[in-house]
């Protein structure tokens, strides 16, 4: 199985620094999960630059185009899913498509994605006004994507595999000023759900068809995170028009709560998976009992009989199986994360 | 000979754009190049006066193009530019001839960004073809010994030059060599990723210049192994056109920055993060909403089942047997 899983955002948000401490945090392993590249060369390739922001105190370079890479995702040992990591240019979201290769790609990349990371910069949310971080986040054009490719049900396709997860990750909070910290950063999410009030009104209207399952299907969540960690990068210049704010860091980086997004993302998705075999159960074991009321069809079809059991049997043993998977990874990201709809 | 201008790099206002371009490059060739490029991370190492060099053909173009930090910034960080010219592929011999002489003149010969001005005002366009005058250069090198080496093996092995001004002799000696039965490619200021990405998208150099290289020599194709050695020219430093000595993380020293004000205590919330919710505020998997969901559902009452009637399933067989449909 492999998951596809896209970080877009707008420039500067943080998309490059956020992979580049996610998967230094994951190779060594946390609660048992681990992430592995699918080769050393990929590997050295996103810690180099960890290397270099870590002993030579330097952020990474802005990104010039696309990076894609395919890694393995453990749990004990035991293959959870491969996924397929995509960072890029955060100018992709704002130019037409026929304009540049990167900005064609990311449509097909959010198209195809069975999860969206979404980077938005915390610092410029709490410290810009709403209508400039909607800009500087490219919030809008965020929700234009993923309304065109993933909302439209005629598009996205009515089943469960039509929605997708999105986890919004809030970066820089070391560097938010305290009331937005306080309350257990309340005031951000309320200026966040303001800023990202395209994404979050979808998923509030889809809320309140509660007869439905399609809500469910988009799970959403945000939480902020540092990749330096409280007090360790102070701002050197404040941002204005277009210029984002700069930072400089003053002390090692310890990077604080990076891997909940991600696991958010992948542990949902793993859970639609758990679902589709769910409702596949479900199916066979309707089919099995019309049959089996139905003493003629019994005696004609002894064999398909035995071929559905055998494949309920398959998918229960493939929901056993991914079970404890979805409890390390969701379990554990689910109890973090914060609705993106209060 | 006809020339097409390249500028790519990123203003304010706009992120990473060719600003200009040659009329027949397509957008995945400019995405080729910046992604292969995206792989240096130490853009300040490379300078308008010292960049990084590029020599390879890609989709109807050669290229040579000079990669080096703009000194603008965004959001604190380099700002690179990759600039300079390109050529349709029927002229690729005589540009090769023209590349050495080039190169000694890259500060004007591949200087596009001066042409445009304000690039928070300028909007992205094609590029007219222009005439270049042909001139070769012949380039002196102390010892021309390894061109022989390397017109022999050329097949088998790359030429591998260190980032220094004497790298650079090595490099374009071999580029101004008129034996090698076709155009050498080259990536001079650059490291294993880029070359790795380039190979990706089917571009393959001759010789290398290694950011972190110490010395020269000569390297398998196939097996990356060391084949041999070559005596690096010796450079007087003439001021600011010779690059640091490589500056790999074992020279570097790390930078000690004092803390402007010490970091004042705080109460984190636990974990250093956001604090866990309390497990009703917990989100759920879309399945626990499906299990809540039903749970909250009253439940319907199952239809009756009909009554086994052992005579109507004779009566279909019956129908089956005979043929009638109902
Ligand atoms: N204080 C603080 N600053 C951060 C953090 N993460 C990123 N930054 C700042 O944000 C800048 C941009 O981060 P990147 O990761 O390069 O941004 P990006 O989204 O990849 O940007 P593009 O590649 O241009 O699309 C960095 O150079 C830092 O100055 C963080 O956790 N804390
Ligand atoms: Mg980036």
């Amino acid at each position: 199985m492999t998951l596809k899983v896209t970080l877009f955002g707008g420039t500067g948000q943080g998309k490059t620094c956020y992979t580049l401490a996610l998967l230094y945090m994951m190779a060594t392993g946390i609660e048992g999960l681990r992430i592995e590249a699918q080769d050393a060369d990929t590997a050295t390739k996103y810690l180099n630059p960890w290397r270099d922001f870590v002993i030579g105190r330097k952020w990474p370079a802005p990104t010039m185009g696309r990076r894609e890479d395919v890694f393995t995702l453990y749990y004990e040992d035991q293959v959870i899913t491969e996924f397929r990591w995509v960072d890029y240019q955060g100018g992709a979201i704002n130019v037409p498509a026929d304009e540049s290769d990167e900005a064609a790609q990311l449509h097909a990349d959010i198209q195809e994605s069975n999860a969206v990371i979404i980077v938005a910069d915390a610092y410029t949310i709490a410290t810009r006004a709403a209508i400039e971080a909607e800009m500087l986040t490219s919030s809008t054009y965020i929700y234009n994507l993923l309304n065109n490719y993933k909302f439209k049900p005629n598009l996205a396709g009515e089943g469960i595999g039509g929605g997708i997860t999105i986890a919004l990750v809030l970066t820089k909070a070391d560097a938010l000023p305290e009331e937005y910290k306080a309350d257990n950063y309340d005031k951000l999410f309320q200026k966040t759900r303001q800023v990202f009030r395209g994404v979050v009104d979808f998923v509030e209207k889809e809320r309140r068809k509660t007869s439905s399952l399609r809500p469910w299907l988009y799970p959403s969540a945000m939480l902020p995170v540092s990749i330096v960690g409280d007090g360790r990068a102070q701002v050197t210049a404040e941002g204005e028009g277009y210029a984002l704010a700069s930072f400089e860091l003053v002390a090692a980086p310890e990077p604080v709560d990076v891997h909940y997004p991600f696991l958010y993302a992948i542990g949902n998705e793993l859970d639609r998976t758990a679902l589709t075999l769910e409702e596949r159960v479900d199916d066979l074991e309707k089919r099995l009992e019309k049959m089996s009321r139905n003493v003629l069809k019994r005696i004609l079809r002894g064999r398909s009989i035995r071929e559905l059991h055998a494949e309920r049997q398959q998918v229960a043993a493939r929901l056993r199986e991914l079970e404890p998977q979805i409890q390390a990874v969701a379990g554990v990201a689910n109890k973090k994360m914060r609705p993106l709809v209060p | 000979m006809q020339v097409e201008a390249f500028l790519f790099t990123r203003s304010q206002r706009r992120d990473f754009t060719a600003f200009v371009r040659p009329a027949g490059m397509s957008n995945r060739d400019v995405s080729v190049i910046a992604s292969a490029l995206n792989n240096v991370n130490d853009v300040e190492r490379l300078t308008r006066a010292f960049p990084a060099l590029y020599g390879f053909p890609l989709g109807e173009y050669v290229y040579l193009l000079r990669h080096y930090d703009s000194r603008r910034r965004h959001a604190g960080r380099a700002i690179s530019v990759v600039e300079g010219i390109a050529v349709r592929a029927t002229w690729a011999r005589h540009f090769a001839l023209a590349v050495p002489y080039l190169i000694a003149h890259q500060a004007e010969a591949l200087d596009i960004a001066s042409s445009v001005g304000d690039l928070e005002l300028f909007a992205p366009t094609l590029s007219a073809a222009y005439e270049l005058p042909e001139h070769a250069a012949e380039i002196a090198v102390p010892d021309t010994a390894y061109l022989d080496d390397f017109v022999a093996r050329r097949l088998e092995d790359r030429l591998i030059v260190p980032f220094t001004s004497g790298g650079l002799i090595l490099m374009t000696g071999a580029l101004a060599e008129r034996r090698f039965l076709s155009p050498l490619y080259f990536a001079f200021g650059t490291n294993r990723d880029v070359i790795a990405a380039f190979a990706d998208a089917g571009v393959s150099f001759d010789v290398i210049g290694f950011v972190n290289a110490e010395g020269a020599g000569f390297r398998s194709r196939e097996t990356g192994e060391k084949t041999g050695e070559i005596a690096v020219p010796v450079v007087e430093p003439e001021s600011e056109s010779a690059p640091q000595p490589a500056a790999d993380l074992t020279a570097m020293r790390p930078r000690a920055v004092p803390l402007r004000a010490p970091i004042p205590p705080r109460d984190l919330p636990p974990a250093g993060g956001a604090a866990d919710v309390p497990e009703s505020e917990r989100l759920l998997t879309m399945r626990e909403a499906r299990r809540q969901m039903r749970a909250l559902q009253p439940v319907e009452p199952e239809p009756p089942r009909p009554a086994f009637d052992p005579f109507a399933a004779l009566r279909r067989l019956l129908r089956l047997i005979v043929g009638r449909r109902e």
